[in-house]
């Protein structure tokens, strides 16, 4: 193996500034299939990082792929991106495979993670039950982004709330991974719900 | 998908290289069909869902056989009108081919042969992607078939090991690190990369993602880096106590 730099290391035009002194990191959750890897490569300023495994005959019948029939791979990695936020301080955003069997990956991931996004879609709901409960159990604070494909039956966001049972404050908003602005947004009330989360500053 | 669309155009090469070739499709282990040519979604998946049946019934039969390593290779049924063929291509992924009768068996044969090497290789080995093309793509090159290059590397150390050292954070996915020494002739080659790439701060993640190995390994060698104080690391923001909801 050889590390010419040509070809190991980030191009030019993705390099840091060396002033950034520090970085958060937020995660997107999903079941299988929801558009996680699709909602970080549409925020991301850098291509981003993305190792899939092909979804093989083990998967069978453990995967439910019912209405994503056509989808031949599933992520068992990592994809993350990363948004400058300015010169001292960069975001990232990983998303993470939302099927049981991986949820070892979570433990360095949720660890000093600032929140989650948790990307449902609407022709399979249960497949985020699992994984809404771990958040819950872990304290991490989450928004719920409705991924709308053509095919999805559209609910009421309420009905929505009332069927993954989440309590009032947790923010629910309806998007499109494909868009970047859209994806922007969902983790715009992700920020502004980490924000109503934090105390005022006593007054002295 | 990146695989998909690179895998049409050898297909095509096979379909209009061959003389009454009908459909020619790819398809998992599973039975879902990865490509496809002359033919249209719901005859693929139709097509694909079938030859799944087939190959583990070929399977079955190859059991069997009490010397044989219980693997299918091909199954062709000639029926009415025309010939079918299935052909394993790799691990996971099976060729399909239905052609009118008159075709040249002994040049589909052929055909598929090469095919299916082309195939392999373009199932096992990750899609280059241009200059960055490590970032992204299935790569296994250190993958669970070569465990042994990875206890090279990291000298049988582990990650949790690396972590435990005394007085110093722990890495995590979005520490920072930054080179602070310029790497030297006789450092092993990853050092080597990593300190080339750190000249502007750089997460674990990325190092990781650009290196081509595990964020724990990637954990081992930054660790010996931050000891010998070739690199420096800037530790992430921590959440705070009042966003933890409870």
């Amino acid at each position: 193996m050889d590390y010419k730099s040509s070809d190991s290391g980030p191009r030019h035009e993705d390099l840091l500034p060396s002033t950034v002194a520090s970085a958060v990191k937020v995660v997107v959750v999903g079941g299988f299939g929801v558009g996680k890897t699709t909602l970080v490569g549409a925020v991301s300023e850098i291509r981003p990082l993305t190792t899939e495994e092909t979804m093989t005959q083990a998967g069978a019948g453990v995967d439910d792929t019912a209405g994503v029939e056509r989808k031949s791979e599933t992520t068992v990695a990592m994809d993350f991106g990363r948004i400058s936020i300015n010169e001292q301080l960069v975001l990232y955003l990983f998303g993470t495979p939302g099927q049981q069997r991986f949820w070892f990956l979570w433990d360095g991931l949720f660890e000093g993670a600032l929140g989650a996004v948790v990307l449902v879609d609407t022709r399979r709901l249960e497949v985020s039950f699992d994984v809404i409960g771990l958040l819950e159990e872990r304290g991490v604070p989450f928004v719920v982004a409705v991924n709308t494909f053509s095919t999805s039956p559209s609910h009421p966001l309420e009905e929505l709330r009332a069927a993954l049972d989440l309590p009032g404050d947790v923010p629910i908003v309806e998007c499109d991974a494909r868009s970047r602005d859209s994806s922007r947004d969902v983790l715009l009330s992700l920020m502004r719900y980490l924000y109503s989360l934090t105390p005022a500053p006593e007054a002295s | 998908m990146m695989q998909q669309a690179s895998m049409d155009w050898m297909l095509k090469d096979l379909a209009e290289g061959i003389p009454e070739t009908r459909h020619v499709l790819v398809l998992s282990s599973d039975g879902l069909c990865m490509a496809q040519y002359g033919t249209d979604t719901d005859t693929a998946d139709r097509l694909a869902a079938a030859c799944a049946g087939l190959q583990s019934l070929a399977r079955a039969v190859a059991t069997e056989l009490p010397h044989g390593d219980g693997r299918m290779r091909l199954v062709v049924i000639e029926m009415s009108g025309g010939f079918f063929y299935l052909m394993a291509a790799g691990a996971r992924a099976y060729l399909a081919v239905l052609a009118d009768e008159g075709v040249d068996a002994g040049l589909m044969g052929q055909g598929m042969r090469d095919l299916v090497a082309r195939i392999g290789e373009h199932l096992t080995t990750p899609p280059r992607q241009g200059r960055a093309g490590r970032m992204s793509g299935t790569d296994h090159s250190w993958g669970q078939d070569r465990p042994e290059r990875l206890y090279v590397i990291t000298g049988g150390r582990s990650a949790l090991r690396a972590q435990a050292a005394p007085g110093r954070p722990a890495l995590d996915l979005v520490t920072l690190v930054v080179a602070c020494a310029e790497p030297r002739p006789s450092m092993p080659p990853e050092a080597t990369a990593i300190l080339r790439m750190c000249s502007s701060p750089l997460s674990v993640a990325e190092i990781s993602a650009y290196l081509g190995l595990p964020v724990s390994v990637t954990v081992v060698l930054l660790a010996d880096l931050l000891e010998g104080k070739q690199v420096e690391a800037r530790s992430p923001v921590p959440r705070p106590s009042f966003l933890t909801v409870r």
